[in-house]
């Protein structure tokens, strides 16, 4: 159990990475990740949750903020998701303001464009740093967006 | 009795059939059909309603029934031929029908009485009288400007015909009742009919008239007519409400009758099928003998500690969020209940031991997935055990003790998993239940006892006190040690109880010894965790009197560990009530400093692993020293525990330990032992 809140109608923040579940062994198609992220854009536009989703080859690695009881039912239905699989609960946090008020659910996913060397580093970086520095993953995850 | 000079040989039925218009009969036996099949469902329910309802439901069944026995005998008495002027006086006829309505609503009500036979009989003779006082005094209302004769055997005929049909009657409504049975309630239709229509057609042959000369002749049909029509629609409106009234009190019961059967046989706080609903279920497939199935049980990994520690509220929450995992991973229609607690179960039906595999490793998979509620993050996980009928049992105890053995192996299994039960599982889990079943009886039994270990001051040797030492006196397999049991008395949920009762033993026990003397006793982390515990600390004090300065409570390491604010808070609380905190096995596990600065510790006691290596073994030399060190600076008293040499409480002593525990100076001893070495070591200062 992690630390309860102290601010009940605060905003909150959760920070969660899954790898897609194979289906039949074939790698996760661009097209079913673009359809994922179009609807979790819609669906939290409508519940006003903001965040981003981070793709480093089969893991995504998720920020999602917004009030408590949208949060919770976001994860819920994310953890009955079957399209998931070691769904792993980074983070959870209460915030005083959003990291990234002005997107839906903002999505950068590394690809093996050379014109995105840097990216790609940094979404490694991220990768491997996430659970033990997600402080710091955050920040480089803000300026991804910059 | 016909006109004279038409005699017939069967004169009630010449009476229906020459001296009756035949349209206005079939009108009153319509009226007189539907009338009796609607009393007879009313007079069903009247018979099954007590106290104020019988009445009301009497007073129902009597409007409706006296409407349509009045409007029965209304149309046929105008569509009776009279060779005579016909006028209708109609005060009378009004009292007939208030005859016919509270006569048959008295008997309706009498019928139900507690006696059988006596309300049978009582009952039905009200109602036929009732229906041919109603028919006479209709007939005097009835004004025929001729010569009337009555025939006084055809009266007494007519009146005993309706007595004895109705008393036949009620007594296949109270018959139709105790079976269940359609048929009875159909001949209660039928001979309630025959009561109206013999008491009318026999009581209409009883009378006669005949015109008197010069007076003009017939009835007025088309005005006769017209009334009966409205007579006949006036009473049917009146039935058909008392229909509706019956059908709307039909409806709402069994709307009722649902709503109670789902609430018996659902779970209030998931909305699954609760265990009365589960084990009939599994009775009803178990009996059909045929169609193997596999029997899932589900219990979920550290439901307790959240109950405990987060309140009984989030424990519902986080319940009621598995439940719905549960039934999104199932396919739809599973047959899946909460059986209470965190137990569920679900029926796999028409699944092969590979797909009951697949769904059991995405349910382990998804529970294991934090619940977040209210701000919380709720870490739950579980844990399956399956039997297959009718291999694994045949009968749904012989399939729920397997799938439960089976439960039991994939929790000892390291939990998060699912097993399939196997013959050999159950010995060792029998074992092991047995102890536990053992284990809920053991406080009861008093099979627990407190030994006690003294410590002594390390510069003086004089005693200082003791710790006190569960021990359980199991009645079949001797002593065990706290190693064994307590880790399983945790598990179980019994380690509040058994720590509760620990401490007031210790308490009681120790308020005997001299006031400078303090006890120890250990806590496990389950307790600390456990939000009741300074309640009944504080109770336990109470009830001992026993002076909160002179008790030590030894917590280690592991109980600060992850849940670092609850445990703080708590121990906090008690160190306001003035009892003293010790930190037990100290340099074993992460012996991080800042427990010691954040936490409001008394005592550090050194583990005896180092204690035991001292002093030959430097390294475990410069712990002790640099532990005694650190607990000077910080204003921490520091006890060395396992002391078993000399050398050992030499070494201690010079490092600066404050006190010392261990074999050289006593093993853990019964209370008269340790009231003994007490008393001798004072004698020997004295």
């Amino acid at each position: 159990m992690m630390t309860p809140s102290t601010m009940a109608s605060s905003l909150q923040r959760i920070l969660y990475r899954s790898k897609a579940r194979q289906i039949g062994g074939a790698p996760l198609e661009p097209a079913a990740v673009a359809g994922i992220v179009e609807t979790s854009v819609r669906n939290n536009a409508d519940c006003g949750l903001s965040g981003i989703l981070l793709q480093v080859d089969d893991t995504f690695i998720q920020l999602i903020e917004g009030e408590q009881a949208a949060i919770e039912a976001t994860f819920e239905r994310i953890c009955v998701d079957e399209r998931h699989s070691d769904l792993v609960l980074i983070d959870m946090t209460s915030a005083e303001t959003r990291l990234f008020p002005e997107w839906s659910m903002a999505h950068v996913g590394s690809n093996g464009d050379p014109m995105r060397l840097q990216v790609n580093r940094d979404l490694k970086e991220i990768y491997l740093t996430i659970e033990t520095h997600p402080d710091a993953a955050l920040k480089q995850m803000r300026s991804l967006l910059a | 009795m016909a006109v004279p000079g038409e005699e017939s040989n069967v004169p009630v039925l010449s009476c229906i059939f020459v001296e009756h218009d035949l349209k206005m009969v079939l009108l009153a036996a319509l009226m007189c059909v539907v009338g009796s099949f609607i009393t007879v469902r009313l007079w069903r329910r009247t018979l099954q309603a007590s106290g104020r309802m019988r009445v009301e439901w009497s007073f129902l069944t009597g409007v409706t029934a006296g409407a349509a026995i009045w409007a029965t005998h209304f149309i046929a008495m105008l569509g009776y031929l009279a060779p005579v002027p016909i006028t209708f006086d109609a005060q009378l006829t009004i009292f007939s029908i208030v005859i016919a309505i509270a006569g048959s609503g008295l008997g309706f009500y009498l019928s139900g009485s507690a006696r059988k036979t006596q309300a049978t009989l009582v009952g039905g003779a009200t109602i036929g009288l009732s229906i041919a006082a109603m028919h006479y005094v209709g007939m005097f209302a009835y004004r025929a400007d001729g010569v009337v004769s009555w025939s006084g055997s055809y009266i007494a005929a007519s009146i005993a015909c309706a007595i004895g049909f109705a008393v036949v009657s009620t007594g296949l409504v109270k018959a139709s009742i105790e079976s269940h049975g359609r048929r009875y309630a159909d001949l209660a239709i039928l001979s309630l009919v025959v009561a109206i229509v013999t008491l009318h057609f026999t009581g209409m042959t009883a009378f006669s008239v005949s015109p008197i000369a010069g007076l003009s002749s017939g009835a007025d049909s088309e005005a006769f007519q017209a009334m009966a029509m409205a007579v006949a629609v006036a009473a049917t409106i009146i039935v058909f409400t008392g229909l509706s009234s019956h059908v709307i009190d039909n409806d709402t019961r069994a709307a009722n009758q649902r709503e109670l059967e789902h609430i018996a046989s659902h779970d209030e706080l998931t909305g699954l099928w609760n265990r009365r609903q589960f084990s009939k279920v599994l009775a009803e497939r178990c009996s059909r003998g045929a169609g193997s199935f596999h029997l899932v049980m589900i219990d979920l990994d550290r439901f307790k500690p959240v109950n405990d520690t987060l309140g009984h509220g989030l424990g519902d929450r986080a319940l009621k969020v598995i439940a719905a995992r549960i039934r999104h991973v199932l396919p739809e229609g599973t047959e899946l209940a909460r059986l209470g607690g965190d137990e569920f179960a679900f029926i796999a039906d028409g699944m092969s031991a590979e797909e009951i595999t697949g769904s059991c490793r995405r349910l382990v998979e998804i529970l294991a997935r934090p619940v977040i509620a209210e701000g919380h993050v709720i870490e739950l996980g579980a844990s399956m055990g399956i039997a297959r009928a009718f291999e694994n049992g045949a009968t749904p105890d012989e399939l729920i003790q397997n799938a439960d053995i089976a439960l039991y192996a994939a929790k000892a299994a390291g939990r998060s998993c699912h097993q399939f039960f196997e013959e050999r599982m159950s010995e060792k889990i029998q074992l092991r239940r047995s102890l536990e079943l053992d284990m809920r009886r053991a406080i009861s039994r008093d099979e627990l006892e407190v030994h006690y270990q003294p410590k002594v001051d390390a510069k003086t040797g004089a005693f200082t006190g003791a710790e006190a030492l569960v021990r359980w006196n199991h009645h079949e397999r001797g002593q065990l040690s706290p190693a064994l049991f307590v880790p399983l008395a945790e598990e179980l949920g019994l380690i509040n109880a058994i720590g509760a009762w620990v401490l007031a033993r210790a308490c009681t026990d120790a308020s005997s010894w001299p006031a400078h003397m303090s006890v120890a006793v250990n806590l496990s982390p389950v307790q600390i965790m456990d939000r009741r515990l300074v309640r009944t600390l504080r109770q336990i004090l109470k009830e001992t009197g026993f002076p909160p300065q002179r008790l030590e409570l030894e917590i280690t390491e592991t109980a600060l560990l992850g849940n670092d604010v609850q445990a703080l808070a708590t121990l906090t609380e008690i160190r306001a009530l003035g009892v003293k905190i010790s930190l037990d096995d100290f340099g074993t596990g992460y012996s991080s400093l800042s427990y010691l600065h954040r936490f409001p510790i008394d005592r550090i006691k050194i583990d005896r692993s180092f204690v035991a290596r001292t002093p030959s073994d430097a390294g475990s030399a410069s712990i002790i020293q640099a532990i005694a060190r650190l607990g000077a600076s910080l204003g921490i008293k520091v006890t060395a525990e396992g002391i078993e040499t000399e050398s050992q409480r030499d070494f201690s002593s010079a490092e600066g330990c404050n006190e010392l525990q261990g074999y050289l100076i006593s093993r853990p001893v019964p209370h008269h032992q340790l009231e003994a070495l007490f008393a001798k070591a004072r004698s020997e200062a004295a």
